[in-house]
Order: C-alpha cells, then structure tokens, then sequence
C-alpha cells in the first residue's frame, strides 16, 4: 500500500486515525499500541501476506533475545547472545539478498554452472533488520529491557517508518509510546502533520514522479544501445538527481507527518543535501538515520578515526562500500559506496590541507559528484552504467546524437502530444511571436527536451531555493510546531493541484521501497 | 498561529484553490474551438437528419464501427423503417450515447446498438470523451450524478483545460474570431445539404467530417490509406463487464421499455487477421461475459460474433471502421437476424 494510493488515503489512513483518536482518551496506552500495531500488520500485508510471517516471526525472536540478553547475569553469555542475534538477524538478510549475487559472482568468477536461490524479498527486511540490530545492542549496553513486547513490536512495524525508514533508535522512539500523553496527539501535532505529509505528498506526485519519465527514457535508450548526446544524457541524470532527491525527501516528509497524525516524533532522515558543501556535509544530511547507523555499528567498532592514518580512510571507505552494497544486491551498488567512500577520504584529506575553496565552487564541485554517481545507482549493471558515463562525456555527440548541426536539430523538433492542444490554442489566436530559426515558436517550447529542460531547471531552483520544510514548520529547539499562513496556502495549494492532476500523472512507487 | 488558526486558514486557503480550480473550469466549459469542430459538427448534423424523421424509425448507436458499419439505405429499403446512424465514437460514454438516443426515439422504434467491445468493460471516462464533451455539451456534464462528476472531472485533462481557457482570453481579446470561431448550426446544415445536393464547392476539411455523411448519418466518403494490421478486439483481455456499463444499461433499458423502444444488440464487424482467435478460451470467455450481461438485462445479439467477421479487404483506415461494401456486407449479413426479431 502506498502512502500516495487512494487507499491508502481515503480508507486505511482515515480509519486507523479516526479509531486510535476515538480510543486514545479512554483506554490504556497499550490498547493504541495494539490497534496501532494491528493496522501496521495490515499496512505490511497488503501486498504480500506471507511476507507479515517474517516480520512477525523475525519480531518475536528478537525480543527473546533481547530478553535473554537482559536476564543474564553473565556479561560474556549477555555478549554471546547479542553476537547471535546479530549474526542471525544478518544472516537473514544476507541469504534474502544477497545469496543470488554471490551464487552469480562466484559463477561467474569459476566459471562454473551454478543456479542462483530465486526468493521474493521480505518487503523492507533491510529496515527492519537494522532497527532490531539497534535494539539488541541498546539492551545489551543498558542491561535492562526497554519496551514491553507490545511497544517493542510498534517500535518495529509502525507504518510511517517500516516500509523505507526512517532507520529509528530504540531511544527515538519507546519513550514516546510509555508516556502518558500516548494516544492523545495535540492539535499541533496534527496540523504539522497535515503540512508535512501534504507537501512530502506534492514532492512525490508533483515534482518526483513527474521527472521519472525523463531520467527512464534517457538510461532506457542509454541501455538499448542508442547513442545519447551529452547534453540529453546530463538532462536525464539530472532528473534522475532530482527525482531521487525529491522522492526520498517526500517519503521522508510523509513518514514524519504521519508519525505526528499519532503523536510520535519520527528522526529527520533527510536535510537538503543537495545544498551541502563537502560530501562530508552530505552524509550528514542524505538518509541520516541510515548513515548514523552505520557509524555507529559498524565504522566506530571498526575502530573509527582512531586507530591511524591507513585504518580511518580504509574503514571509512569500507563502511560506505558495505553502506553501498546495503542498497541492493549488484556490482553497481557496490561502486556507488566505493566511490562515495573514496569521496569521504578525499573530502577528510582535504580538510586537513590549507586549501580553501569558495563555498559557490564547494557546492557545485560535490552536487556534480553526488549526480555523477548516482550514474552507478540508477543503471542496471556496470556496461550500463559505463555507457552512460561515455555519453555524458561526449563521446556519442555533445547537442545531438547523430550529427545533426543545432540549426537543423531545431528544425525536427515537434510539441509532445500532451501540450498540443495548449500550443494549438495558442497558435491558431496568433499568439507566437514568431519564428525562431525557421521554426514555429511552439514547436521548440512544446518540443519534449524543452520542456524536460525546463522542469529540472525547475527543480533545481525549488532544491536551491526553498527551505526545508521542517526549518519553517518546527521551532529549531523543541522542535514545536511554528504555524504560519504560507504553510496553510501551500497545504492548500498541492491538495487541489493533486486532485485536478490525479486522472492524468503516473505515479510509480518510492525509489527507496526496493530497498 | 495556533493550530486552531492554522487549521482555519488551511481550510480558507483550500477552498479558495477549488473556487479558482471550478472557475478555470467553468471558464473552459462550453469553449468550442477548432480541435472539437469534427465531433461538434458532426453532432449537429447527426441530430439535424434526426429531427426530420418521423416515421418508425431503426435507430443505430455505438462506436465508430456503427458510424462507418452500416448501409443504412438497404436497412431502409429491407425493413421499411426509417434509418438513422447516431453514432460516431468509441470513447463517448455510455450514458451519452443512450441519450443521444432517448432524444429522438419513439414508441415502435427500434434500437440496434453496436457496441465495440471495450465499451462493455470501460469503467472510467476516456479523457478524449471528457475534453470533447465539456467543450461542445457542457449540458452532459451537468446531468450527470456528483460521482460522476467526480469521476468525469477525474478524466479532463489539465492541460485541456488551461487550453480552453486561453482560448476563451482569446475570445475576449478578439483574436478568437480570426481562425477558431466554430461554423454555426445553421451554416453546418446549409453547407450539409448543399452536400448532398452536389452544390458544396468547399475545401472538406478532414476526412472524419459532417460532409462526409449521407442523408442518414453513415459515413460514405473513402480516400484514406487502408487499414491492413492486426488486432483482437479488445477479447483477449480478462476484464468483467463494468460497473458503469451496468448501472448504463439498466437505466436505459428500463427507459426502453417504459417508451416502447425495442433494443436490439449487434456485434460489431471483425476483420479476419491472426491475432482474431474465436476459439482461444479467453476470447470465448469474454464473449461469455458480454453475452451473459445483455441477456441479465434481457437483450438478445442479433446472430453470432462469428457471423460478423469480415474479410480484411473490407475495411477502411482502422481495425474498427469497414469500407462502404464492408457496409453493406455487414448490414446484408444482420437483415435476416434483424427481420425476424422486428415487431
């Protein structure tokens, strides 16, 4: 079920609210738990009820194990089963997603005939796994169990934030459900709510999956063998750019206003990275709750920045080439946390150098790194993703593909089918100003590389230009709703726009729920 | 603010976006402009054969396989009824074309509906029907149940609308008049009967036009690159028959009875080519489906999808629109199921 289906939207989210709302003042906390942990079992199976049996399964015996862990006395029989429910728990989800890649490397690498294991991946196993990891871990540490099996399955199935994160901390989160307040959300809540999840909502409809069409074209012909021009191969990876970016940031905004519709504060995962000045910077703003996780578990126990020069660049290249790998299960992946790790040891050297660079030149030097490798990410395998590095660099023509001289490229252009009717209007009432280059005016605004041109320009500018809505919509302390008109206009504004578009936009599920 | 206030402006700010949403709307309804002139003129010349009709009378509705399916002249000469072809596209909605319908028919008149098969399954608007009808029959809009309001405005494209309301700016600025003012009815039916009188001395200016029909509303006229592909029909696929099309048919049919109105079903020509299988089981399941919904509203097919499948030479520029001897191959191969089931 997506958060953006009509179900989701007028059946599901409506009747969970209305009876966790209904209920909230007059039972006890744990009887909102339990309808909330109910409908988030339902949000989960909607697809794929076998796959609720994992998650149920997978819950219930983290939970032994971190009551194990807790009725131990012994520190060191503590720590054994704390490795073993992190080596389970891993183990898992290796053989969920990453059994095939390596039965495949290793064919492929002896040549030798193997068939690989074909599962149906366990829809956001890599979530939940972590944030199960997190709790064993804070259990061990505190020696004591923080959550009642009812809060703790909560903690690990509450819709807003199961199916692609936020990755929440243990401590992010139970607390909020053994207060008292639990099941009473504040009309603040609800009305930051509102906002949150209307504009990630926008995000999505609006602005990512309206750039999806032409990052898709372009990486398609890219892998069918058709030769890109540079410029038609940068307009596709910046769409690309900005619909992961905006389909991350919308995600991640819904998930917000949706833990607040219940009372619960969710992490921020996601703060305007691409106004970062260093890729240091953009880690700290890009998936963070994911990358804090990997800090946390797996580059400080490595030994961090603290066991010299040679281990802290190799172990932060390993961390990110294992946080790489995270995101599936290909060589690609693989290359993407490589390059971003190689990145991240470049940006610490250079920190150390006297060198100082303008903050105009920072920013764009690490949004053209951070677009270049998302080349890795979106194509399907490295020949893929290598050709696509050869068109972005000229090597098929720089304006077009097949030699045609710009004048002449001008003249073939056409208005795409869905804005001709607009440019007929405007033609037949003679409106153009008149021809440019030879060219009816129409054809070249209306023709499809103008107009996608012109919707990542777009992008781009909302990127730079306006905040993130957590900054104007929260107190920066407290984070306490701060209510201001622009935010109820703009509310305003995307709920109609949505709904006048709805029979017309194709919408395609979060980039990030394949993970 | 407080939340109070917030949630009072969200409230304020929403209903101002739908008021100046229904006003960009209101402003498109009823902007008839050059892309719409086929269907509008065509519409107008429909009903002006229609009006001047008064015996029993053998109605024909459906798609454009009805509009180019049927010599209707030898249906005239066989039965001796009048003969009228109301239809012209596939993606008009049901409850269009049964008005279109309850507008001319008569007690004793008979209906023979040629629907293409996807109207059976259709549960939605095509956004081409809905552009189409706000511009030239805002009316149909009106009529219709909030839900399918709803469900109709779901389908008008945006861009349509931003289209028509520039052309409305252009209306008020003057511009409009130069090249976009529609023919007015009374010149669509000069120029018709000027048509088919031989005094017509204009350019045709599509080949889907009003001057492109014959006194009963058939489409006569062809010059176009024939239609030589292949295609199913709309019988491999597995969908039910609609919702739509049930709650249609059963208002109609109870309108029918009420007003004598004989309604009588027919397949629509088929063109033999290997992607036609009658016998493949999902073709067969759908043909099931369809005629297991006509008869739940107690209506029978005149003859067998079989009876109807026609030599591939026999069509015109689409897998759905016969030649004029595709015509009259069709309508030759109803007339002995359509004689013994008139009154």
């Amino acid at each position: 079920m997506l958060f953006f289906s009509p179900l989701f939207l007028f059946v599901f989210l409506p009747i969970v609210w209305i009876v966790f709302m209904a209920i909230g003042s007059r039972v006890p906390a744990w009887v909102s738990i339990c309808w909330l942990l109910v409908c988030s079992w339902v949000f989960y199976a909607w697809a794929y009820p076998v796959h609720l049996l994992w998650l149920m399964g997978s819950v219930a015996a983290n939970y032994l194990c971190s009551v194990a862990i807790e009725r131990t006395s012994q520190s060191h029989v503590a720590k054994r089963y704390l490795v073993a429910g992190i080596t389970a728990n891993l183990l898992i989800l290796g053989g969920f997603k990453y059994s095939g890649f390596a039965t495949e490397s290793v064919a492929t690498l002896f040549g030798l005939s193997l068939t690989p294991p074909s599962f149906l991946l366990p829809l956001a196993i890599s979530f939940f796994t972590f944030q199960q990891i997190s709790y064993l871990v804070i259990t061990y540490r505190e020696k004591r169990l923080i959550a009642k099996p009812h809060e703790y399955a909560l903690y690990v199935s509450f819709f807003p934030q199961l199916i692609a994160g936020p990755i929440v901390q243990p401590d992010e989160m139970i607390p909020q459900l053994q207060t008292k307040r639990f099941g009473r959300p504040s009309l603040d809540d609800i009305g930051l709510g509102i906002s949150l999840f209307t504009i990630g909502l926008g995000k999505k409809i609006l602005l990512a999956d309206n750039l999806a069409p032409i990052a898709d074209s372009a990486f398609a012909l890219s892998a069918q063998g058709e030769s890109l021009s540079a410029f038609s191969a940068w307009l596709g990876l910046l769409a690309f750019s900005l619909q992961i970016y905006f389909d991350f940031s919308a995600y991640s905004e819904m998930a917000l206003g949706l833990g607040r519709f219940f009372g619960i504060r969710l992490p921020e995962n996601f703060a305007s990275p691409y106004r970062a000045i260093n890729i240091i910077d953009f880690w700290r703003r890009w998936h963070v709750t994911l990358s804090t996780f990997f800090k946390k578990f797996l580059y400080i126990p490595l030994g961090g920045s603290r066991s010299g020069f040679f281990r802290k660049y190799s172990n932060l290249i390993l961390t990110m080439t294992i946080a790489g790998l995270w995101h599936g299960a290909n060589y690609t992946f693989l290359l993407w946390g490589l390059a971003h790790g190689t990145l991240l040891a470049i940006n610490h050297l250079w920190k150390n150098s006297p060198i100082k660079l303008p903050t105009g030149l920072s920013w764009a030097l690490t949004f053209l790194s951070v677009t270049l490798c998302w080349t890795l990410f979106r194509a399907d395998n490295l020949n893929e993703s290598a050709r696509y590095f050869q068109a972005l660099f000229g090597e098929f023509g720089w304006i077009t593909a097949d030699g045609l001289p710009l004048s002449e490229f001008l003249k073939t252009l056409e208005p795409v089918d869905s804005w001709k009717t607009v440019h007929y209007a405007i033609h037949f009432l003679e409106w153009y100003p008149g021809l440019i280059n030879g060219v009816h005016a129409g054809h070249f605004i209306f023709s499809e590389i103008m107009l996608s041109s012109l919707q990542v320009l777009a992008a781009l500018t909302l990127v730079l230009l306006f905040p993130r809505p957590l900054s104007w919509l929260t107190h920066p302390v407290n984070e306490a709703p701060v209510f201001r008109k622009r935010a109820a206009f703009l509310t305003a504004i995307i709920i109609v726009i949505v709904i006048i578009q709805s029979g017309t936009f194709q919408t395609t599920p979060f980039i990030y729920f394949r993970f | 603010m407080t939340a109070k206030e917030f949630i009072v402006w969200f409230i304020l700010s929403l209903s101002a976006a739908f008021a100046l949403a229904v006003i960009l709307f209101c402003v498109h309804l009823g902007m008839p402009w050059w892309p719409h002139h086929l269907n509008r003129e065509v519409r107008i010349a429909k009903h002006h054969i229609a009006e001047s009709i008064e015996g029993p009378t053998i109605w024909l509705q459906g798609g454009s396989s009805t509009w180019f399916g049927f010599d209707s002249p030898l249906l005239q000469a066989e039965t001796g009824f009048d003969v009228v072809n109301l239809a012209f596209n596939i993606n008009m909605p049901l409850e269009f074309c049964f008005d279109e319908v309850r507008l001319f028919a008569k007690p004793g008149d008979a209906l023979i509906l040629g629907l293409e098969n996807s109207m059976y399954f259709r549960n939605n608007y095509s956004s081409y029907a809905a552009d189409e009808i706000t511009i030239w029959e805002p009316e149909f809009f009106w009529s219709l149940s909030l839900g399918r309001k709803a469900q109709f405005l779901k389908s008008l494209p945006w861009r349509k609308v931003l289209a028509g309301d520039l052309v409305r700016l252009g209306q008020l600025t003057g511009d409009f008049d130069k090249q976009l003012k529609p023919l007015p009815p009374e010149k669509v039916i000069e120029n018709l009967e000027d048509q088919w009188d031989g005094r017509y001395t204009g350019e045709i200016p599509a080949y889907y036009n009003y001057l492109t029909l014959n006194r009963h509303g058939d489409f006569v006229q062809s010059n176009h690159t024939l239609w030589r592909g292949t295609h199913d029909y709309y019988l491999m696929d597995l969908h039910p028959v609609s919702e739509m099309t049930r709650h249609d048919f059963k208002e109609f049919t109870k309108w029918a009875r009420e007003n004598n109105v004989q309604i009588l079903m027919s397949w629509l020509p088929m063109a033999r080519n290997p992607k036609l299988d009658l016998e493949h089981p999902k073709v067969k399941a759908s043909i099931h489906r369809i005629t297991n919904f006509t008869s739940s509203m107690g209506l029978e097919f005149l003859g067998k999808p079989e009876d109807f499948i026609l030599d591939i030479e026999l069509f015109y520029d689409t897998s759905h629109h016969t030649t004029a001897e595709g015509a009259t191959e069709r309508t030759k191969r109803l007339l002995p199921f359509l004689k013994e089931v008139l009154d």
